[in-house]
């Protein structure tokens, strides 16, 4: 049965090919195999930690710290554009467990868009939570009659974010599809797909190149100038809250740059080889492989920033405790008390009033 | 100051608007199977059983015709050259006269 290679061609007598001559599809059915396993558990843990931490977040917000200072108002939205992006995690988990995509065009168009969105959204806010913490410590005395003013500058920023969000998802909308791949037609993908008279790689590489710098370079550039200037003024600040303050900062750079910095990489490195030809299978498996691991650890940061902007600060934690307290106290008093909320909010009122250890206790631990 | 501050909060929105509007999706790696190169020989007529399209516009990255030959390979080529040309010409005439 194997004999198939029929004789009968009269076009070309001589030309009875040479198996080593032709070349064939990349087969990364390795791949698949690797994704088919590490995904779904990857993206079940990232969504229910995700999902956990920032609900807390927003219910903590929604119900007892009323959104105060520009940060909490970024928190509050980050808190959203991450439980919206992990919402979406299911969906691929099913995806890459069933080696295809099965949830239809809509949904492939909806969850791709949201994925990015807020994905970028999230990279956003981290900046401006950086740009803010900035404004409140090294120019402090500076903002301080501004405060109020620059609480509605946040509100704006968010609304313009989310605005452009939405703006956005058009054309998330236009380039994902669900359609079948040309080299196994029976299956559904959920893909990036341009029409044909685009040029395909200069789309692509466009696309990636903007996720590149708007997902990583500018959110970092952000955060080193910043931080940087922060941690300087914090040195010569005589405040015995500032060696925590300075720890904690170190610590959300370096979670930053540990998530982040792997991921990017390989998207550098991807975005120099795209479109080129004769690229090597081997490699082409190993930078898959690389991608995928990298990727969820990218995709962590969502659940980590819970901990590492809101819970990590003295009064949020403080907030959090009493709204769960009272959650307790609904359940099996059937009855609220607002008293452990008073008494806290006279115990955590500023021993100073200095404003800058009022900024600087969001960073307390 | 509040000039600076508030002119510095709306460059920022503004950078913060082109962003967004710019960014996507990544259109990085996938787990499909792809042509990444094409093939050096002609493959005789009387093998091809039929074909596929690879276009760079979607999810693998190069145009690339997929030859299906006789015995299951899937043969990568280029939509390009000359033989590539004359053969979907012939396949589609075939396909013409099995619809007729």
């Amino acid at each position: 049965l194997s004999n198939t290679v029929e004789p009968n061609t009269t076009d070309y007598p001589d030309y009875s090919y040479d198996y080593t001559q032709i070349t064939t599809p990349c087969d990364k059915s390795e791949v698949r195999n690797f994704t088919k396993l590490f995904l779904p558990i990857a993206y079940s843990i990232i969504c229910v930690l995700g999902l956990v931490g920032n609900i807390f977040v927003v219910m903590t917000f929604a119900l007892y710290k009323k959104a105060k200072s520009m940060t909490d108002v970024y928190l509050f939205n980050m808190a959203i554009a991450d439980i919206l992006f992990v919402l979406t995690l299911p969906f691929w988990a099913v995806n890459y467990a069933a080696e295809k995509w099965i949830f239809g065009d809509f949904i492939c168009k909806i969850s791709r868009g949201i994925y990015a969105i807020n994905f970028n959204c999230g990279m956003l806010l981290l900046a401006f939570i950086s740009m803010d913490r900035y404004i409140a410590i090294v120019q402090a005395t500076k903002s301080f009659k501004f405060r109020a003013r620059t609480l509605g500058y946040s509100r704006l920023i968010c609304l313009v974010v989310w605005v452009s969000s939405i703006l956005i998802s058009c054309s998330t909308f236009i380039f994902s599809e669900s359609y079948s791949h040309s080299i196994n037609e029976t299956r559904q993908i959920c893909e990036h797909r341009s029409s044909k008279g685009t040029k395909g790689t200069m789309l692509k590489l466009l696309l990636l190149g903007m996720q590149l710098l708007f997902g990583f370079f500018i959110p970092l550039l952000f955060m080193v100038f910043c931080y940087t200037f922060i941690v300087k003024t914090l040195v010569q600040a005589q405040n015995s809250k500032r060696n925590k303050a300075i720890r904690v900062i170190v610590l959300i750079v370096v979670v930053f740059l540990v998530c982040q910095i792997p991921h990017n990489m390989v998207l550098l490195v991807t975005a120099t080889n795209i479109g080129k030809l004769n690229k090597q299978c081997e490699s082409e498996k190993q930078m898959a492989f690389a991608k995928y691991i990298t990727e969820a650890l990218a995709f962590l940061h969502c659940c980590l920033n819970p901990v590492l902007y809101a819970f990590i600060g003295v009064k949020f934690r403080s907030y959090f405790v009493n709204m769960m307290k009272d959650l307790w106290c609904l359940r099996y008093k059937k009855y609220k008390t607002r008293s452990s909320r008073i008494s806290s909010d006279t115990y955590h009122s500023r021993q100073t009033s200095e404003i800058m250890s009022d900024n600087v206790s969001s960073f307390t631990m | 100051m509040t000039n600076f501050i508030s002119k510095s909060l709306i460059l920022a929105s503004l950078i913060g608007l082109l962003v967004l509007y710019l960014s996507g999706t990544s259109e990085a790696q996938n787990n499909q199977d792809c042509c990444l190169s094409y093939s050096k020989v002609r493959l005789p007529r009387g093998v091809i059983r039929g074909y596929t399209e690879q276009l760079s516009t979607e999810v693998c990255d190069i145009n690339a015709i997929i030859f299906h030959t006789k015995n299951g390979l899937k043969v990568c080529a280029n939509p390009e050259q000359r033989w590539v040309k004359r053969h979907l010409l012939l396949l589609s005439d075939k396909l013409k006269k099995m619809s007729l």
